[in-house]
């Protein structure tokens, strides 16, 4: 199995007035094509700096980072976010869609910033949303619709450029438990269906058992691995 | 293109209120300087349809050293211009003829009114009557012209007849000046400045003796046809320096009138202009103030769109469109004020002064007003729209 993306020695400090904060101290870990890894760990362990830098949403102090056997640690910030476009869907604990948009016109933004035409953006919108069960609600605006509406759009909106790799931040965090079981549902066939490569970052160990893999991370260090 | 109009189009929607008073900010820039810019086209235009009346062959000569003309004459009492200048000047080849003028205040009686204005004494032959009616624009509107048997005659201007008085003043009515009884022969169309209009026009015989005078307050020369104006100016100075020895005098061609004029008005509209370019500079910090507030409260969403691939110049350019947009509004919206303004001023300038002050919005402004308009948009647009595509997607983020 290819690594889809690889860690070495990865390390992020932020500097805090005069502190040193270290958010991240040399993780080194692979993730395989078609897995789905959740990391685990209290607040402040430095799982979501973890997350942030696996979706070159910000470079490591130290280290390399490679996505789909591309080294990206030299990249400019386009070639990084063209990376994100093409290969990375983010989920978010607080959803982050476009309060001004319609669940069609958030769906649609990645492939307005990936120069898709215009049809095809509605069309692939439009069945994706039905692939999250909303296909009947593409007109709403997110405050129309409940907390679990609203990251299903936010599930379809990462869909949408075909990416290889999910990461998802507290998908469930925001959301009641019944919704939560049902976004777990399509991260789970996001990556037994559709073969994606599924990161989340939680904290709720019950809800981290369900991947295949768990990573536990305290004070920016990797502590466990298990299957 | 499209889309980012649109997406521009509906972010200002968003936040009317705050969209609405930034574009008045630029609209009045807009408006201020395509108002005057035309107002003060118009004003040239017709400044130079008056020349025009005047005729380009005409010579003024007037007491004063050129250096300071009119002041140093009328301070001092030197350099006057009397009856042996206009011979000198009738003997220059090349001149039609001289008309000389006197104006002076005087003391207006009729019946037990008491009134005080401005008298002319002008020469009474025909051929100069003509003339000089053809360069003042005034017509007959009641009466008849002077004529070169009257002695105690006088020609009234529309201001005299209506306003001096309780009663209006009439033709054949009699008047006193300066304490001689003259009667009205005439009354002159309304010519629009006031000064002209409060006129009274006596032969000049009778101005001598009744404004106890004999310098005249100007020379009017006509040059004939086909002669060149300006050497003939130049043989009248030359001659009248030497009769006189010294250039006490003050001589200019009406092209030379029409240039001085034509410089004042330049002047004027500039520093308008360049005030109304100041509104306008506002107006571009105002679009600046907003869009910090915009990019600082649409912090989330750049950090949202960053995360799902939109590159730094994309970032850029939807908030550029939205402020250039802001200036592209402005600037149509600021245009049609403008126009409307300058329109108003124009009825106004026909109605009161009856000077017609035919204000033109011309094309160049209304390309050159929309263009200015835009950049002053993407100008100040552009510190924010960096501000927001250099944005660190994390702290984007994580921003609350």
């Amino acid at each position: 199995m290819r690594n889809i993306i690889e860690l070495r020695g990865v390390s992020k400090i932020y500097q805090l007035g005069k502190v040193e904060v270290k958010a991240l101290d040399k993780v080194s870990f692979s993730i395989g094509s078609n897995d789905f890894i959740s990391i685990i760990g209290p607040s402040g362990s430095g799982k979501s700096t973890l997350l942030d830098v696996i979706g070159l949403l910000t470079k490591p102090t130290l280290g390399q980072v490679f996505v789909d056997g591309v080294v990206t640690t030299e990249m400019s910030n386009d070639q990084m976010a063209e990376i994100r476009r093409k290969k990375i869907g983010f989920i978010f604990q607080t959803f982050n869609l476009i309060p001004r948009l319609t669940a069609l016109e958030n769906v649609m933004l990645p492939m307005w910033f990936a120069g898709v035409p215009d049809s095809e953006k509605k069309e692939r919108g439009q069945q994706l949303l039905e692939l999250v069960g909303l296909g009947h609600r593409i007109n709403h605006k997110p405050n129309e619709l409940s907390g679990g509406e609203r990251q299903r759009v936010a599930i379809a909106r990462a869909l949408t450029n075909k990416p290889k790799i999910i990461l998802a931040d507290e998908p469930t965090g925001n959301i009641d438990s019944k919704s939560g079981k049902q976004i777990m549902d399509i991260l789970i066939k996001l990556y037994k269906d559709e073969k994606k490569t599924v990161v989340m970052v939680t904290h709720d160990n019950s809800l981290a058992k369900r991947a295949r893999k768990r990573i536990k991370i305290k004070d920016g260090k990797i502590i466990r691995r298990a299957k | 293109m499209i889309e980012l109009l649109r997406v521009a189009l509906r972010n200002l929607m968003q936040q009317r209120a705050r969209s609405l008073l930034t574009l008045l900010g630029v609209i009045i820039g807009i408006a201020a300087i395509v108002a005057l810019v035309s107002v003060g086209e118009g004003l040239q235009y017709a400044v130079n349809e008056q020349f025009e009346k005047m005729g380009m062959d005409k010579i003024m000569v007037m007491p004063g050293s050129p250096d300071s003309p009119g002041l140093s004459g009328m301070m001092f009492g030197m350099g006057e211009l009397t009856d042996r200048d206009v011979k000198i000047i009738e003997k220059v080849g090349g001149v039609e003829m001289a008309a000389p003028m006197i104006l002076e205040s005087a003391i207006i009686e009729m019946g037990r009114e008491t009134a005080y204005t401005y008298v002319a004494g002008m020469p009474v032959e025909k051929k100069i009557m003509k003339m000089i009616e053809d360069m003042q624009g005034y017509e007959i509107r009641a009466g008849r012209d002077l004529t070169e048997s009257d002695k105690y005659a006088a020609l009234i201007g529309y201001g005299v007849e209506n306003d001096l008085f309780d009663k209006n003043v009439r033709v054949r009515d009699k008047i006193k000046i300066n304490g001689r009884t003259f009667r009205v022969v005439g009354v002159m169309e309304k010519i629009g400045s006031r000064m002209d209009d409060l006129s009274i026009i006596i032969p000049l015989e009778q101005s001598k003796e009744v404004l106890n005078k004999t310098d005249y307050f100007y020379i009017i020369v006509d040059v004939k046809n086909g002669e060149d104006v300006s050497k003939v100016a130049e043989k009248i100075k030359h001659d009248l320096k030497k009769d006189r020895n010294a250039e006490d005098f003050n001589l200019q061609t009406s092209e030379q009138l029409k240039e001085t004029a034509a410089s004042i008005l330049g002047i004027i509209q500039a520093v308008f202009v360049g005030i109304a370019a100041i509104s306008l500079v506002v107006g571009g910090i105002g679009i600046m103030n907003t869009m910090l507030m915009a990019v600082m409260e649409r912090t989330r969403e750049i950090g949202v769109m960053k995360a799902i691939g939109a590159t730094e110049k994309r970032i850029m350019s939807i908030f550029l469109v939205e402020s250039a947009l802001i200036g592209l509004l402005g600037g149509v919206l600021g245009i049609a004020l403008g126009s409307l303004v300058s329109y108003g001023v124009s009825l106004a300038a026909t109605s009161y002064t009856s000077i017609p002050i035919k204000t033109i919005v011309a094309p160049y402004l209304v390309v050159g007003a929309l263009a200015f308009s835009m950049v002053v948009g993407v100008i100040s647009g552009a510190y924010p729209a960096r501000r927001a595509a250099r944005m660190d997607p994390v702290e984007a983020l994580r921003w609350e």
